[in-house]
């Protein structure tokens, strides 16, 4: 008998079994090949150029995650259809085919599945391409214009990595069906349903789950700054821990304990889907805890980009506030300098400011910088209003000061915490607050400054030297270079303090080519995470669609003994119910301490992440459960 | 005594014209409150036929069947799931017992989803089990179970909801003859004390033996019924004898 138009028979009939298995394969292509297709595209190539090797970087290791979630992906979808296939290949046998004849129909079978998967999700990647790539460069907020154009590299590496990972499946599979016996494949997919395990055991299951869990979240809660860097590692080890044992001890034996209790049992249609997820809960826990766990994390790199964001938007906020920035010793003529911008560009805002410059010898604090220096609080008032930045300091006292900060990208050194001092020629005064406002422009970046009150700085300001400043924000600050050669002819070589005269100026781009890189590192992220979300709640989905057909039989039984559809139905749609938003609930309050953790660490604010994240979970959970509930009914129909 | 079943004029054919294949003919039975009918007949003779019709699984072609007055052929499908709820208990010849819950929540199964309270139903459950003689064995999974027990078990899900009327497809076909005559009693004994209608096929002129009537089936017709006297055994004889006079002999 010739294999292959039995096998193509085969695969043509069950095409319908096999939709979800082709939709997840195709999926993982679609996905690998978009972003390949990023990777080769020039799009990137504006920024690629600025910050090569971090991009690259970036651009790397999220192909390697993406190979390995491809990798697990592909072994989890053909791990579970084998399994299915197992029961009706089996039956071949009884037609006199030897194994290892079974083996090589299910080899052809298989070729038949991946390479109309690698079709679909190649045609699907090269039509939605164009679209997400728009997608990821939008939250990127980067202004690129991308053509339709469909390089072959993409298309090669995708079906390579696809057909190398595949076809090893496939193997694992065959010699998987070449060594089992008959039996093994018929009661394939009966297999570890009943596991009894002693009282015990799970006792010690239960105690140990939760202990682990519960301390987990705690050690989370007490991570704090850099230092408690362990604690957080710690937190994530014992949270998975504690994850895989809760689904193998803690809510199974909650189970036991449901379908135990008759009273609670014997209403609504509890009798069914409770008996059934007890039933169930031991094969398919390791299912539950993957998937939480991944949830879990993806929400927490989420969180972990979302930081570095943050940042990010504080450092360019410093950039954004003036375009340039005229320094010299001497007093400079403001509109003068007007003039010379105004005929390249609009004026949004300016504002003039004198700033005294210390020698660091005069000044005593907890940190040594090279240069300090003071500027009085009237003047940062005016120009704050001026650049309609916030300023609701009160007035500050004779020995009061205000320490203005700026932004790091990398940094976890922990914020301003209580009353600090600082001594300026020998006279203490005290820290009242360190702001981040970029209310010198991005010159905060680059010096060390302390806001006075006005008769402390007047009366310092005589033994000191005087920088003086003209800030120009101009309307359009990505114009900035226009106007730089009507400003040079002004300026001196250098800035000199020896030399009252000399005069020098910054013009920013705001755009900050050194570290946009994080930008693209935060729309990766969350395109991995939107990756990871569909890929969880899709093993979620293949789980359920496998379990259908398992339980075929027992609702042609139930339909037989006169139980209506209607039941059923609600029976199946309250057990999917549980099968994902069980994941969710315990990934909402993992998640919570993780990205809270993670807050404490980066010292910014990340609640959104977890109000955004369980929102988007919760959205794309509700919409896969609909489906499986429809695909559920139609398959045991 | 009240007619719970009226069938009348009822015909079953399937396929389409050339193929077609006439499973019953024209059939006319009545059943009354309190009957134990067995329904005999060779193999292919329309006895599972006739069972899926009354049992509603299946639509006759022509023809109709009353139960409890109401015609089950012409009602839509919602009063009719009420109908098979409410006053209709099935037994199969494959037990049907869910493999993923313990023997007593089969038992509970159809009082359960149906809202009924719950202290009655584990009352309940109960007493059916111990009627079954299955107390023993309520705490265990049907893989732990014997195919009587399952038998057994399946009946006694059956029963639970007090159906007016049972149907039962071959209930002894799977079981030796100490399990056979345990179920056999068990159903006699719901028959007897606890006023339900039986209907049951069967292939076995011992089994047959418990009914009070045993109405012959070929092809698709009845052929022959017979009354039981006042002995069992001597019933049995003459099921026997109308089984040889048939030429089909017993199995
Ligand atoms: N779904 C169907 N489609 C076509 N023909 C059918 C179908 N079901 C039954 N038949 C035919 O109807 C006739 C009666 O079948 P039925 O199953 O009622 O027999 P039976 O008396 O129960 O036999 P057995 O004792 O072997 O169970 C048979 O000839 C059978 O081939
Ligand atoms: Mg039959």
């Amino acid at each position: 008998m010739s294999l292959f138009p039995l096998s193509f028979s085969n695969f043509k009939r069950s095409l319908k079994n096999y939709v979800s298995l082709i939709a997840s394969l195709s999926f993982t292509i679609f996905i690998l090949f978009n972003f390949q297709n990023i990777v080769f595209s020039d799009a990137l190539d504006q920024l690629r150029y600025m910050q090569k090797s971090y991009i690259n970087i970036v651009v790397q290791s999220v192909s390697v995650v993406l190979i390995f979630f491809m990798f697990f992906f592909v072994w989890y979808a053909t791990n579970v259809f084998l399994n299915q296939r197992k029961k009706e290949i089996g039956i071949y046998t009884f037609m006199g085919l030897d194994n290892s004849k079974i083996g090589r129909m299910y080899l052809l079978e298989s070729l038949f599945t991946g390479l109309f998967a690698l079709m679909i999700g190649l045609f699907t990647g090269i039509i939605f391409s164009k679209l997400f790539m728009m997608i990821l460069l939008a939250i990127s907020d980067i202004r690129a214009n991308i053509s339709f154009q469909i390089s072959l590299n993409p298309i090669l590496i995708t079906a390579a990595v696809f057909l190398a990972i595949y076809l090893l499946m496939m193997l694992k599979g065959y010699l998987n069906i070449v060594r089992s016996s008959v039996l093994d494949m018929l009661s394939a997919s009966r297999k570890n349903e009943l596991r009894k395990e002693c009282g015990w055991v799970t006792a010690f299951k239960v105690v140990i789950g939760l202990v682990i869990l519960l301390s987990g979240y705690f050690v989370a809660l007490r991570t704090g700054s850099l230092s408690s860097m362990g604690y957080a590692l710690l937190a994530t080890v014992l949270v998975i821990i504690g994850v895989y044992l809760l689904y193998d001890g803690f809510i199974p034996f909650i189970l036991q304990k449901l379908t135990a209790n008759k009273a609670f049992l014997y209403q609504k249609q509890r009798n069914l889907w409770v008996n059934n997820l007890a039933f169930r809960m031991k094969k398919n826990y390791r299912t539950y805890a993957i998937v939480t766990i991944l949830l879990t994390s993806s929400v927490t790199v989420l969180a972990t980009s979302l930081a570095m964001k943050n940042r990010y938007d504080g450092v360019a906020n410093f950039r954004e506030t003036y375009t340039y920035q005229v320094m010299s010793f001497s007093k400079m003529d403001q509109a003068e300098l007007t003039r010379r911008v105004e005929k390249d560009n609009k004026i949004k805002y300016q504002s003039s400011m004198m700033i005294s410059v210390l020698k660091s010898n005069r000044v005593d604090t907890q940190f040594s910088e090279s240069g300090y220096s003071i500027i009085s609080y009237s003047q940062i008032k005016a120009a704050a209003k001026a650049a309609n930045q916030t300023f609701d300091y009160p007035k500050l006292e004779e020995n009061e000061v205000i320490e203005l900060d700026h932004q790091y990208i990398m940094s976890f050194a922990s914020d301003f915490t209580g009353t600090q001092k600082m001594k300026m020629d020998g006279q203490t005064y005290e820290i009242t607050a360190v702001s981040k406002t970029p209310y010198l422009g991005s010159l905060q970046e680059n010096m060390e400054t302390y806001i006075v009150s006005d008769e402390t700085y007047q009366r310092l300001k005589p033994t000191m030297q005087t920088l003086y400043l003209e800030n120009i924000r101009i309307k359009n600050p990505q114009n900035f270079a226009a106007s730089k050669d009507d400003l040079d002819p002004l300026m001196t070589a250098e800035l000199d303090p020896e030399n009252s005269q000399s005069i020098q100026y910054v013009a920013v781009d705001p755009s900050n080519p050194d570290i946009s890189w994080i930008r693209i590192m935060y729309s990766i992220t969350v395109f991995l995470f939107l990756v990871f979300l569909f890929a969880s709640v899709s093993v979620i989905f293949m789980k359920l669609y496998n379990d259908a057909f398992d339980d075929k039989e027992r609702y042609t039984i139930l339909k037989k003994i006169g139980i209506p559809k209607k039941t059923l139905r609600q029976s199946i749609a309250k057990e999917i119910r549980f099968a994902y938003f069980c994941p969710f609930v315990l990934m909402v309050i993992s998640s919570y301490f993780s990205v809270h953790a993670l807050a404490n660490v980066m010292k910014t604010n990340l609640i959104q992440i977890n109000i955004y994240s369980t929102l988007a979970i919760g959205i794309i959970c509700f919409i896969f459960y609909h489906i499986s509930v429809n695909s559920f009914i139609k398959n045991i129909a | 005594m009240n007619k719970i079943v009226e069938i009348k004029n009822l015909v079953k054919t399937y396929g389409s014209k050339e193929f077609e294949t006439k499973a019953l003919k024209a059939i006319d039975l009545d059943i009354y409150e309190n009957d134990f009918i067995a329904i005999m007949g060779p193999s292919g003779s329309g006895k599972t036929t006739l069972l899926n019709m009354l049992s509603t699984l299946d639509k006759p072609t022509q023809g109709s069947i009353l139960i409890d007055g109401v015609d089950i052929t012409k009602i839509n499908n919602k009063d009719l799931s009420k109908l098979r709820k409410e006053k209709i208990g099935f037994i199969f010849q494959d037990y049907n017992l869910l493999d993923n819950m313990s023997l007593e929540d089969n038992i509970a199964l159809p009082l359960s989803l149906d809202g009924v309270d719950k202290k009655q139903i584990i009352a309940k459950t109960v007493k059916i089990a111990a009627m079954f003689g299955l107390t023993e064995h309520l705490k265990k999974y049907p893989y732990q179970l014997s195919g009587g027990q399952k038998q057994r078990g399946a009946s006694a899900r059956a029963l639970i909801t007090d159906p007016k009327i049972i149907f039962a497809d071959e209930p002894t076909g799977a079981l030796d003859s100490k399990s056979s005559r345990d179920l056999l009693e068990s159903l006699e004994s719901a028959n007897q004390r606890n006023q339900a209608t039986i209907l049951m096929v069967t292939h076995d002129a011992f089994s047959a033996s418990y009914a009070k009537q045993v109405y012959m089936l070929r092809d698709g017709a009845i052929t022959a019924r017979l009354n039981a006297g006042r002995d069992r055994s001597e019933f049995y004889d003459r099921i026997l004898k109308l089984l040889a006079s048939m030429g089909s002999g017993s199995e």
